[in-house]
């Protein structure tokens, strides 16, 4: 079978769209119970991170401040040009255009996992992870 | 007999062609990959790297690893981090189970992965569900009149939180029936707050260009405001 590596819009398989199929890789994938898995501890907690934003007060009065902005009158902004090809909206950056309440906590995620070279600096991740687990809930060590 | 720790990336058939030297394992230096047989399937391992945890070079590395198999042949991709106690096991779980991961391997063996990310312009929805609900449009009333307290704000917010996450369901679900039949199975996944859809489809290799003109279309239908992103293709990591 040969497949014909067809870009995604963000870089392919390279570093580039790892945040974005990171549940897909971490979450799915074929499980064989006999087995052990590593420790997904830091990762856990910091999906546990952005369910607390979404549903906390700050969010709430931003959307508030938002709905209370809205020119309800007016119709909608009028519509700029439609790009022609999903790669050219991507590239603009979704996350620069999507970012909405959640885009620190979304960030924040990104740049544990290493935003930036494969340096990758392991220290910083150490003490985020002690961190973040010395806090709110038992760490899990292990998931089967 | 090897009985040292063993990571597993992939499971595939035993003429699977890949060879191990062309491959680059998890850890640093990068460990080298082996393949273990048992009968008519075999896996693809590695020695396990002494600081194995979620980190990101060890996730690329599993990524890349699984990109070169699924690049010459099926794969059943293993999700990241199982390891097994020694080669010993592993050759017991595939002679166990080989049926099944025969099996496995016939269903998704000329299909790919792709997922698909849909996020709408905030600000878009919250017009929308404003516009369309008289209850947010009252508290708006209330929160906008003089002296309107915090509570009232919160209120608001709150309303319009829900109705964003009911809206962004919704059009969620749209995306997903109008892409769903280009695919053999899909399977949707929780989108992250800001999204409205996170979903993964087994499209057959033969249908991978077309699965991508069919997510381009609905880029430009939706227009505006909305981002449609595609990645693929990738080993079937949610069909197995």
């Amino acid at each position: 079978m040969t497949v014909a590596q067809q870009q995604s819009p963000t870089g392919g398989g390279g570093s580039g769209n790892l945040y974005d199929v990171l549940e897909l890789i971490l979450d799915r994938g074929l499980v064989i119970d006999a087995f052990v898995r590593v420790s997904l501890v830091g990762i856990e907690i910091l999906k546990v991170d952005v369910r607390i934003v979404v549903a906390s007060v700050d969010t709430y009065l931003r959307f508030a401040e938002a709905c209370n902005r809205l020119d309800l009158e007016s119709g909608r902004k009028a519509p700029s040009q439609l790009t022609d090809i999903v790669g050219e909206a991507t590239e603009s950056g979704a996350r620069g255009k999507s970012k909405g309440v959640l885009g620190g906590a979304v960030e924040a995620i990104s740049e544990s996992l290493g935003g930036g070279d494969d340096s990758d600096d392991d220290q910083q991740e150490e003490k985020r992870t002690a961190r973040k687990s010395s806090g709110r809930r038992p760490a899990r060590q292990k998931e089967q | 007999m090897n009985t040292v720790p063993c990571y597993l990336y992939a499971i595939t058939a035993a003429d699977h062609p890949a060879q191990t030297d062309s491959l680059v394992g998890v850890g640093d230096p990068p460990a080298e990959l082996r393949v273990v047989q048992a009968g008519e399937v075999k896996a693809y391992i590695s020695d396990v790297p002494e600081d194995l945890k979620a980190r990101r070079r060890h996730l690329l590395a599993h990524q890349e690893v699984l990109n070169a198999l699924l690049g010459e042949g099926p794969v059943l991709p293993m999700q990241f981090g199982h390891i097994a106690p020694d080669e010993a096991q592993i050759r017991e779980v595939l002679g166990e189970r080989s049926a099944d991961f025969l099996e496995q391997l016939q269903r998704v063996g000329d299909c790919v992965e792709f997922h698909v990310k849909a996020t709408r312009a905030e600000a878009d929805v919250i017009r929308e569900v404003t516009q369309g609900s008289d209850e947010i449009q009252q508290l708006r009333q209330r929160a906008q009149r003089p002296g309107a307290s915090h509570e009232d704000q919160v209120a608001l917010g709150e309303a319009v939180s829900r109705a964003i996450a009911s809206q962004r369901a919704s059009d969620g679900a749209d995306l997903h029936e109008r892409l769903a039949p280009a695919a053999g199975d899909s399977r949707a996944a929780d989108p992250a707050p800001e999204e409205s859809l996170a979903a993964s489809y087994l499209v057959p290799v033969s249908g991978a260009e077309e699965f991508g003109r069919l997510v381009t279309t609905e880029q430009n239908r939706l227009g505006d405001g909305w981002e449609v992103r595609l990645f693929g293709p990738l080993p079937p990591y949610s069909f197995v």
